[in-house]
């Protein structure tokens, strides 16, 4: 007998015919991350943001996009280390995702929002701010025993019974504040708007098909009313689960998919709409041996370039996630728009490739842009130097400097209220408590983060020893590197501190700042690959001066 | 196969209130009036195809000695100019009655729940006759009327600022302050110098100039901004719930007494 569980998930987002009229950015995202708990149960988490929009908030795109990043990479950490079935109870999850969870995004939020914002000062010299960033956020957690969900913002979550009846399960309530008012992530006091949209649901032995669609405003919006929206969320639904078989079958699909998010746009309220789709069912021998091994994250929001898997840095440290973790990025154009998305596909042959392509994996995270990296993308080259290799560097800077240290092991978090409410934990990780919210870090807490910021720059830079060995005696010129940044931001960047010195080469050498920890790690490098270094003679980037003689 | 269900472009009701009180007729007020709304539709038909995604609905309440429907079916905006009649004047100021009139359109049903936030132009020339206050509180009672846009145009500077502004809503930062009659008027400013917060405080037209330019700016500028939803974090709304665009530069300078002409 077939048992039942969670079957391949799906996310889009599509940019809304409005914003194509007036050449507006799409400022929807998805996403979504398939992954393992310390004892190899499946987690699934799918994600709907959709960015305000509008001239207060500019920059509501890249909002949305780090919101939907932060959520995938915030509940990958927290729980791919722990063993969920330790923890059998529903109110502990229920409150960790009203309260806990909540405070740990908005902090990670906040903090990639505002150095965004650092590195992008604003040409009227407003001061930094998470405001021109505002958008919403919808989170679904599925496990084998259980689902829930979290959030703030006017995204609406629905359930398809297997007959095929919708039911609205988790919708906003009507605010007060004006017409398009909603809760939003740049709100001073988000956190205490979760709660509301907080939900768990047990689901029992004998637990029928169902899904579960969480889908962005623009959707429900479209339609004339709640008994369409209800209707249409079937037939997306449906839309997704016919791409559950083969890869022409999931190709169709999600061409179809598109088609008819866009018709919806067009036809109704010309908003970006965003939909991601869940299914709980029967596992056969697909859905049990493709869509349900651990896969890299998944982000969707058209216009912008791939996504990357986990941070270069997090990549390098974080234990192996499966060949999904590793595929490469594949885009293509969207019909009708010319949008580009990311998918970050199954690839079961790269599982004998695992090893060899971890590597290439953390190369790859620095070369794709994300969040800030996308304007940097924009910024002209000064001194010559061509835009291309700036935006790379710039990136692979941000990557490597953003990279968040581990959480807390058990110990720290058994300090906090949180932690003290968790069950008792016996030893190791899969035992560990219930994440915890409280990420406040005093002095020497913030000397640990540098510290663990170091170390994990240190463990990507590690990955390229030969590259600095190699740098260090001529058997590779930087140039190399540098022609081709894309193809490998790392290289790109080991080459550029190597050149920082030399004087005869501005136009190859931008002006980069880089992070205290980047610089020393690069320091470090220099000195591992040529013996006696005297101390004069490693400038910022802690390059020799002359790395070609 | 694509389902059977409807979709919709998200109606956005733009309501007028006109004062068609005995002292419209003075000055030719009215019949400047007339001319700004005929002048202004075809402009309106413009913004609607510029914003597909909005379906732009038209209704028109007159208030003088009671408040009744000048155009009271939701119209598509192409269609007002083809069946508009003039407003006539006279009779008393039933503003209180009109906003209970308004109150209950306001209510869903009949409106519709996604309906993009109602746009109410208020235009009257003189003090209410009943009692606007229990009408106002009526009206702001409903929450689409709290969520719409609202704007004000003072004809003449007997118009009740007082009330207006009450209907508008108290401006941000006001404290409660009251405002003299003549004082602190988004008319009452330097040719081409845009006011602070455009459409928080009543409009003065003390002219048919003007009085065409504020029609023409609320059922264009405003309605296309109306047009164009944008999510707000709760809470941090500026405003209005719509960024309004800036007004037209006056062409008269308010303080010129000379050129005062209602």
């Amino acid at each position: 007998m077939k048992r039942s569980g969670w079957l391949p998930p799906s996310c889009e987002s599509r940019t809304g015919a409005s914003h194509q009229r007036r050449g507006a950015p799409c400022q929807d995202s998805s996403g979504l991350w398939c992954f393992e708990d310390g004892s190899g149960e499946p987690i699934q988490v799918l994600v709907v943001s959709d960015g305000h929009g509008g001239s207060r908030y500019d920059r509501s795109a890249v909002g949305s996009l780090l919101a939907c990043r932060v959520a995938l990479e915030a509940m990958q950490r927290e729980l791919a280390g722990m063993c969920l079935s330790q923890h059998p109870n529903p109110q502990e999850w229920q409150r960790w995702l009203a309260e806990v969870l909540p405070v740990r995004l908005l902090q990670r939020w906040r903090r990639e929002v505002l150095r965004h914002a650092g590195s992008h000062p604003r040409s009227d010299g407003a001061p930094p701010s998470t405001l021109p960033y505002g958008a919403t956020l919808g989170v679904l957690l599925l496990t084998p025993r259980w689902w829930g969900c979290t959030g703030l913002g006017d995204w609406d979550l629905v359930r398809i019974a297997d007959d095929g009846t919708g039911e609205l399960l988790n919708e906003e309530p009507d605010l007060s504040g004006g017409g398009e008012a909603t809760f939003s992530l740049c709100m001073e006091g988000a956190e205490r708007h979760f709660a509301a949209r907080s939900a768990l649901v047990a689901i029992p032995a004998e637990q029928a098909p169902f899904r579960l669609l969480l889908s962005s405003d623009g959707i429900r919006k479209s339609c004339g009313s709640d008994a369409d929206f209800l209707t249409l969320a079937r037939h997306l639904g449906d839309l997704a689960a016919a791409g559950s078989g083969d890869a022409a079958a999931a190709s169709t699909a999600g061409r179809h998919l598109t088609e008819a998010l866009d018709h919806i746009s067009l036809q109704g309220s010309g908003d970006d709409v965003s939909v991601a789709t869940a299914r709980w069912g029967r596992l056969d021998a697909s859905a049990e041996g493709h869509g349900l091994q651990p896969r890299g994250p998944l982000i969707v929001q058209p216009g912008q370039e791939p996504a990357p898997p986990p941070l270069a840095a997090d990549a390098a440290r974080q234990r192996p996630q499966g060949p999904m973790a590793l595929a490469s990025a594949h885009r293509h154009a969207a019909a009708g728009s010319g949008d580009q998305r990311r998918r970050h596909g199954s690839i079961p042959w790269l599982r004998a490739c695992l090893a060899a392509l971890a590597l290439a994996a953390a190369g790859a995270a620095g070369a794709a842009l994300f969040g800030m990296g996308l304007f940097t993308r924009r910024l002209s080259a000064p001194g010559g130097a061509s835009p291309e290799l700036l935006g790379v560097l710039k990136q692979q800077v941000d990557t490597l400097c953003r990279a968040q240290p581990p959480d807390p092991g058990p110990g720290e978090a058994s300090t906090t209220a949180a932690g003290a409410a968790t069950p008792g934990a016996s030893s190791g990780a899969a035992s560990k408590s219930l994440p915890a919210a409280s990420d406040d870090r005093g002095g020497a807490a913030s000397a640990t983060l540098q510290a663990s910021l170091l170390s994990a720059i240190t463990d990507t830079l590690n990955q390229r020893r030969s590259s600095f060995r190699d740098l260090r005696r001529g058997a590779i010129r930087p140039e190399a590197f540098l022609a081709r940044p894309a193809q490998d931001p790392t290289g790109a960047l080991i080459a550029w501190s190597a050149l920082q010195s030399s004087a005869a080469r501005p136009a190859l050498v931008p002006a980069l700042q880089l992070c205290p920890e980047l610089r020393e790690a690069l320091r470090q490098q220099w000195q591992r690959a040529h013996a006696p270094v005297a101390p004069g003679a490693v400038d910022q980037t802690g390059a020799p001066d002359s790395p070609n003689r | 196969m694509f389902p059977d269900v409807r979709l919709s472009r998200r109606p956005l009701h733009f309501i007028y209130l006109c004062d068609c009180s005995g002292s419209m007729r003075a000055g030719g007020k009215m019949p400047s009036l007339n001319q700004a709304i005929r002048q202004s539709l075809p402009e309106m038909v413009q913004v609607s195809l510029q914003n597909p995604e909005a379906q732009i609905l038209v209704r028109v309440l007159r208030f003088a000695d009671q408040a009744l429907w000048h155009l009271g079916t939701p119209t598509p905006v192409d269609q007002v100019l083809p069946q508009w009649r003039d407003l006539e004047a006279g009779g008393l100021t039933a503003m209180g009655e009109a906003f209970r009139a308004l109150a209950a359109v306001l209510r869903t049903p009949p409106m519709e729940q996604r309906a993009l936030p109602p746009v109410l132009v208020l235009i009257s020339d003189g003090a209410p006759t009943d009692d606007v206050s229990e009408g106002l509180r009526t009206l702001m009672a409903e929450p689409w009327a709290a969520k719409a846009v609202r704007l004000a145009i003072a004809i003449g500077h007997d118009a009740d600022l007082e009330v207006l502004q009450q209907f508008i809503g108290s401006e941000p930062g006001a404290g409660g302050e009251r405002r003299s009659a003549g004082q602190g008027l988004d008319g009452d400013r330097r040719p081409g110098v845009p006011a602070q917060r455009p459409g928080r405080r009543p409009l003065q037209a003390n002219d048919s100039t003007s009085l065409a330019r504020y029609i023409q700016w609320a059922s264009t500028a405003v309605l296309g901004a109306a047009s164009q939803p944008r999510s707000q974090a709760g809470g941090t709304a500026p405003d209005t719930n719509v960024p309004l665009p800036d007004l037209p530069p006056t062409v008269l300078d308010p303080s010129d007494a000379s050129q005062v002409v209602w």
